[in-house]
């Protein structure tokens, strides 16, 4: 699969569809809702042009591509999902200094007291925020780290970002 | 059985080889837990499949449900993940019958509960883990227990990202769901092995099935 392929489209606008962004996938929506379901260890991107009304997200599970990587699911890696993450919100429009930025996941949902596996959910937002710091987009909002799982759902008409952790409420970023 | 082929991890002929190694190992698993819990557990079916790591975090169905889970990591040379998960309701269940106690006495899981879930779980996959690893003729140890409560989701997906640094597209899930009394409870357990370590136990399971025809 190549990249461009990676990078899926929504249904038209008005469409009340939900898209889900499954692991290592990203997705731009002008229409419907973007949504990562039980984000453990990963962590979701979302980026939101209030003015065009597009939304995009990337669901991430490991800091950084290794050297052998094909290129063929650019959202899996940090490093390479911002870039083609703004890629494709700026090939439907959006303009990156208007971007609005939210984070969900990287929880360490298997993390034991002293540490036997590595804080992948850790890692994975660190990784994230540096690939935003080198792309110049500042994070509005977030929910991540802690102990459990996560559900984040990005609506593309208003941009409003909710989440939801297991049996809470769903709270609005 | 849903075994498809793909990077080469492991062929559909050599997982439907494995079977009966699975189902042994399975069934040592649940005569354990029967045995702590003082009632006939037994499996209710083994499957063997691969799956995309992407479609990991929906092997369990709704991602979204929460569950009680006791995982366990497999250390060695094969490494890979063991997981117990049960509905709130199951574990609540289990919990009463391995502490003794007249069903419905547990509602909430406190230190005690966990502690007994915590043990089943170690013991139902340390037992799995034995049989399976006397078959492929190595040793692998499990980490201690960990007692979690999420979306069944949220630790699956973090299993894919587990699988996902070990340079895995595709995780091989062994699932067993269990009878309790003849019943059918809400219960699965699963494992998600390296594929070294399966396909040492298909080698031996040859090398067993041409010793046999001698």
């Amino acid at each position: 699969m190549s990249a461009q392929r990676a990078t899926e489209w929504s249904a038209a606008p008005g469409s009340t569809e939900t898209i889900a962004v499954g692991l290592g996938q990203l997705h731009v929506a002008r229409a419907g809702e973007l949504v990562a379901y039980s984000l453990g260890s990963c962590v979701a991107i979302c980026l939101y042009d209030p003015v065009l009304r597009v939304a995009g997200m990337a669901h991430v599970v490991l800091p950084s591509a290794p050297a052998s990587d094909s290129g063929a699911s650019p959202g899996k890696y940090a490093d390479t999902a911002v870039p083609a993450l703004l890629g494709a919100l700026r090939a439907a429009g959006a303009m990156p200094l208007r971007l609005r930025c939210h984070l969900v996941g990287g929880a360490a949902v298997l993390a034991l007291a002293g540490g036997a596996l590595p804080d992948i959910g850790a890692r994975n937002v660190e990784a994230v925020r540096v690939a935003l710091e080198r792309a110049r987009i500042a994070i509005a909002g977030e929910a991540t780290g802690g102990r459990q799982g996560r559900t984040v759902r990005l609506e593309a008409a208003t941009g409003r970002v909710r989440v939801r952790a297991v049996l809470g409420p769903e709270v609005e970023l | 059985m849903d075994a498809r082929t793909a990077q080469g991890v492991i062929s559909a002929a050599v997982l439907r080889q494995l079977t009966p190694a699975i189902e042994q190992a399975a069934a040592s698993a649940a005569g354990v837990l029967g045995e702590m819990a003082g009632r006939n557990i037994a499996t209710g079916g083994v499957t063997l499949r691969q799956v995309a790591l992407a479609e990991l975090p929906l092997v369990a169905g709704d991602p979204e449900r929460p569950v009680v889970a006791v995982h366990l990591g497999v250390q060695g040379a094969t490494p890979g993940h063991i997981l117990l998960a049960l509905s709130e309701r199951m574990a609540s269940g289990l919990v009463d019958m391995l502490l003794g106690q007249p069903e419905g006495t547990t509602t909430d899981l406190d230190e005690l509960g966990k502690s007994a879930l915590a043990e089943a779980g170690n013991v139902a996959g340390s037992f799995f883990l034995t049989a399976l690893a006397e078959r492929a003729r190595v040793v692998l140890a499990p980490t201690p227990p960990l007692v979690l409560y999420d979306m069944c989701g949220a630790i699956l997906d973090t299993l894919a990202a587990e699988l996902a640094l070990l340079a895995c597209d595709e995780a091989i899930v062994i699932e067993t769901q269990f009878t309790c009394d003849g019943q059918v409870v809400d219960a699965a357990f699963f494992m998600f092995p390296a594929p070294a370590l399966l396909g040492a136990v298909a080698c031996q399971e040859v090398g067993h099935v041409r010793s046999a025809g001698h």
